[in-house]
């Protein structure tokens, strides 16, 4: 037992440090040769005969030295330490080659992990709310009228608040107008008004005082507030003993019962306030939809469950609710789902895309190392003539492959690193608060087990390949003439370039798709226009007169400042307010009970639509004479003329709203149709569009304008304070918010598609690069290999010409044969991408030629270099060449 | 290649050539590898009866397991050899391992002669 034990550490040191034990044992073995010469000798022999003798006796020194390393130390330890060891001078001897191959599978396996640390942050993470995989949230969904998750109305949430056999709790939030003066000049701050069930629901608790109680959540209860770990920090310096304190939005006193804890929002990252809701029972059937309605699911209650449950409800919504809303559909979406939104696809796309960077990478590494492979032949026919198994072989070599793709996994970590400063602009900004992706210990696995994995799989064909040769023939035959690695080669090739074409083809597209989303079709001018956020606070501008006295005054000012060309006021600029509908008829058109016609509904100033570039089509834009006490009149969008007077005149037709049913609006004359503009998303059908001039228009006032828009020579930012200063002159607590660019907001509209379509151009720029390595290689190969076949056709007088063609042809050919398959896959790829497009319809080729175009070009030129090289063989050196 | 083509040779079975160094050393005092081999040659009364490598591996587990020691010394003709020595733990080893084979050895004759009847 104690020998056993011994013995084992001894095999353990000796796996670890083998040296000493092969030096003895190299010097124990030659004395004994020695001394069985000298015996044979004694005997009679002659030198040569004792040599060879002895030799036998021993039955070979090699074959002993592998029995007494058996026996001395582990196998595996032995062969492994000393397989490292081997690569590690292979790949040291070979430094351009490793280069190659460390820097590609770096590049691949720091795409891959950044790529997979994002998806893994906004998609697989749970959300910081307990039990999140329980929340849900649920939606009217008004898909006919173009809002599949629409807000859902106060009445419809009442009835499944109290209805539902499905929820543990629900909440609804609403959005609440605040403004906080606390730092001198009023600022505008996010706030929403809350349920009292809502921190349940999220199962999430204050860190300081308490959530609200529910006798605060009733009309009439105590104001209190909740105030997030943000704004009690900016705002209040983190005062500790801040519960129990007052604080002033707009005019009314709230008490500070609680402070969430860092991180903690709901949807939207940027909430400073919540209040109690407290719903009057008036407003719990007010048929104007937001709300939106968070539930956590009891245990073991399926969506599929839920949603039948909630649709039953909703069918039998009582008769009290207009008739429209008899067709209420209910949208149950899991949170995770919601939060990570429109980000899904993209990173699906991103994670194929990676993942196709990744299988092309290690084609173009295991293509080098099968041309090496061709290089080690001999040494490697030695080997495996002195002994060694293929099965060590294999293991030799793949550790070689594994070592290199270690050495690329930290060029990868590197890169994912200072890739992912990058890529995180892809998280939804409702995440942003609380998912920062950073190669935590799931991504930093994944990578890890990848770049294994991706070792493995470019070591193993040139590893398998090199053990299939017959060492006899490989010895004699001088290392030439054996075309098999050549013909694998070709097919990574072909297949990197068909890899790559498809990437090309689907970023062509992307970047098609981005360009005219962001500078074509938009419907308006944006360049050096400045938007400006005055929202009036309710209280203060109740009435209607009130309102139209602050934005006559603020334009009257605004107007004349130098460098203005042109100012208006609108309920909201394009895509800022992707909402805000009215329901309509138009005069003459029977009026369906059933059914409502809706139309964007914005409230502008006369010179709202010149500021903003909206062109003209027809008729005329508002003017100073469309007053209050004018003919009312409106300008609708080429859309909605289309849609409801299809083919006829459009001007000196009337319209009306139909919201209120019990006071019906007046007749509204058309007066002019402007061009269409992207209000509901850059990638988002066009709806019916309505501007009515605010003068006229005293009811709705939550269509009332808050942003003013001015359009200016010069950079637009440098007006900001005198702007700003003519608002406060005309009223001094007037917050002023969302100060920017409209360019900014159309960057920000695309920021995310910008950015996974700079990192698919990078993708696919990468397997260009790759391709086309990959093709130089193949011909550099292919020349080296039949230098004595092109040395015979020059020395029989072929010409350039032919040489060329008979070297470059060959690279030409595989990439068209790449190209062809690639086509297809491109197709295919185009569809699965097809939602994240935008202006084509059915497959467009233009992509698929030119990327095609392109790498036929690159691949041309690959070939060429090595195919001219080939032409300027000597024969007499070509014909000797071994 | 180790033996296919001498029949002569014999495959000792697995753990006797332990035996059989350990023996070897213990009646001859320090040997090295090669005197070792002669003398079992000696023994089997053929020169080629042993795969003389296929001693290294017995030695070196030997060695660790502390049974022998093996020092460096020069030869009676002035060449150099690695000589090995039993150690206390291997002469008690020895008496072990002669015992047990005994006990194994008498058990395989007798089921022999028995079967041979």
């Amino acid at each position: 037992m104690m020998a056993a034990l011994r013995r084992f550490f001894r095999k353990l040191v000796n796996g670890l440090r083998p040296a000493r034990g092969e030096d003895d044992l190299a010097r124990e073995l030659a004395s004994h040769l020695t001394l069985l010469e000298d015996e044979c000798r004694r005997r009679g022999m002659s030198v040569g005969e004792a040599r060879r003798a002895a030799r036998l006796a021993l039955g070979g020194v090699d074959q002993a030295k592998e029995l007494h390393r058996t026996a001395r130390s582990f196998a595996w330890l032995d062969d492994a330490r000393r397989d490292l060891l081997y690569a590690t001078r292979t790949i040291v001897g070979n430094v351009g080659f490793s280069m190659a191959v460390v820097l590609t599978m770096g590049v691949a396996i720091g795409g891959t992990g950044a790529v997979f640390s994002l998806v893994n942050t906004v998609l697989l993470r749970p959300l910081p709310y307990r039990d999140s995989a329980h929340i849900v949230t649920i939606w009217e969904d008004n898909t006919k009228d173009g809002f599949p998750r629409n807000d859902v109305e106060p009445g419809h949430y009442a009835l499944l608040a109290s209805h539902n056999q499905v929820f543990e709790s629900i909440a609804a939030v609403a959005g609440y107008s605040a403004t906080f003066s606390g730092n001198g000049s009023p600022e505008k701050i996010e706030a929403r008004r809350i349920t009292q069930s809502f921190f349940d629901v999220l199962g999430v608790a204050p860190a300081l005082g308490r959530v609200f109680r529910p006798d605060e959540d009733r009309p009439g209860g105590r104001r209190v507030t909740i105030l997030s770990h943000g704004f009690w920090r900016d705002g209040f310096g983190g005062d500790p003993t801040i519960v129990g304190r007052d604080i002033l939005l707009g005019d009314e006193r709230f008490s500070i019962v609680g402070v969430m804890p860092a991180g903690f929002q709901f949807l939207d990252g940027t909430v400073s306030v919540w209040v109690p809701a407290a719903f009057s029972p008036e407003e719990l059937v007010k048929g104007s939809n937001y709300l939106t309605v968070v539930a956590r699911l009891k245990p073991g209650v399926s969506l599929a469950r839920a949603r039948a449950n909630l649709d039953t409800i909703s069918a039998q919504i009582p008769g009290d609710l207009t008739a429209a809303d008899q067709r209420k559909r209910t949208a149950l979406v899991p949170l995770q789902e919601q939060v990570a939104g429109d980000a899904r696809r993209p990173l699906v796309v991103l994670l194929t895309a990676v993942a196709v960077v990744m299988l092309i990478a290690c084609a173009n590494v295991a293509s080098l190392l099968l041309a090496r492979a061709a290089a080690r032949r001999h040494e490697i026919a030695l080997r495996s003539s002195l002994g060694a198994s293929r099965g060590r072989i294999v293991r030799q070599l793949l550790t070689e492959s594994v070592v290199l793709s270690a050495l690329g996994l930290l060029v990868g970590i590197v890169l994912a690193k200072w890739a992912l400063a990058f890529l995180e602009q892809l998280v939804p900004s409702s995440m942003m608060l609380f998912a920062q992706p950073t190669l935590d210990l799931p991504a930093l696995g994944f990578t890890v087990l990848v770049s294994l994995v991706a070792g493995v799989l470019f070591g193993l064909a040139p590893a398998i390949h090199v053990t299939k040769l017959d060492p006899g023939s490989t010895l004699k035959g001088g290392g030439r003439g054996v075309s098999c690695p050549e013909s694998r080669r070709s097919v990574l090739v072909v297949t990197e370039v068909a890899m790559t074409l498809v990437l090309l083809v689907v970023a062509g597209l992307l970047v098609q798709t981005l360009y005219r989303l962001r500078y074509a079709d938009i419907g308006f001018r944006p360049g050096e226009v400045l938007m400006l956020r005055t929202s009036l606070p309710p209280d203060t501008y109740a009435s209607h007169a009130r309102r139209t006295l602050f934005y006559d005054q603020v334009l009257e000012r605004v107007t004349p400042l130098p460098g203005v060309l042109a100012a208006g006021y609108t309920t909201s600029v394009p895509l800022a307010w992707k909402g805000g509908t009215t329901s309509f008829v138009a005069e003459g058109h029977a009026l369906d009970p059933g059914v409502t016609d809706d139309v964007n509904h914005r409230q502008v100033s006369a010179d709202y639509l010149r500021a903003i570039g909206i062109p003209l089509l027809q008729g005329r834009y508002f003017a100073e004479g469309d007053h209050a006490s004018a003919q009312p009149v409106v300008i609708i969008n080429e859309t909605m003329a289309r849609q409801y007077w299809p083919g006829m005149n459009v001007i000196g037709k009337r319209m009306r709203t139909t919201d209120d049913q019990a006071h019906p609006a007046a007749w509204l004359t058309i007066v002019g149709i402007v061009g269409d503009v992207r209000q509901m998303g850059l990638d988002e059908p066009v709806k019916a569009e309505m501007y009515v001039p605010y003068r006229q228009f005293d009811s709705q006032p939550w269509f009332a304008p808050r942003d003013l828009v001015v359009r200016t020579t010069g950079d637009p930012m440098r007006l900001v304070g005198a702007i700003t200063r003519e608002i406060h002159a005309v009223d001094r607590a007037q917050p002023v918010s969302h100060i920017r660019l409209v360019t900014d907001i159309l960057d920000e509209e695309v920021a995310a598609r910008r950015i996974g379509t700079i990192v698919l151009v990078a993708f696919a720029a990468f397997a260009v690069v790759l391709a086309i390595v990959g093709i130089y290689g193949l011909i550099s190969f292919f020349v080296v290999q039949h230098i004595p076949e092109i040395g015979v056709r020059i020395a029989l007088g072929a010409q350039t010409r032919e040489i060329l063609t008979l070297v470059a042809g060959k690279g030409v050919s595989l990439t068209l044969i790449g190209l062809g398959i690639g086509a297809v896959a491109a197709v295919a790829a185009t569809r699965l991408v097809s939602s994240l497009l935008y202006g084509f319809t059915g497959f467009d080729p233009t992509a698929l030629g030119l990327a095609s175009l392109l790498l036929l070009l690159l691949a041309l030129v690959a070939s060429y270099v090595p195919a001219r090289r080939a032409t300027k063989l000597d024969p007499i050196v070509a014909l000797r060449y071994r | 290649m180790a033996s296919s083509g001498e029949p002569r040779r014999i495959d000792l079975l697995q753990g006797t050539l332990d035996l059989i160094v350990l023996r070897t050393l213990h009646t001859m005092g320090a040997q090295h590898a090669y005197g070792i081999a002669a003398r079992i040659e000696q023994v089997a009364e053929h020169p080629f009866t042993l795969n003389q490598g296929t001693l290294y591996p017995a030695l070196v587990r030997l060695e660790q397991k502390s049974w022998i020691s093996g020092t460096w010394k020069t030869t009676e003709n002035n060449r150099e050899a690695k000589y090995y020595t039993i150690t206390k733990a291997g002469t008690r080893a020895l008496r072990e391992q002669i015992e047990r084979w005994q006990r194994s050895a008498g058990l395989v004759n007798k089921l022999l002669l028995n079967e041979s009847e």
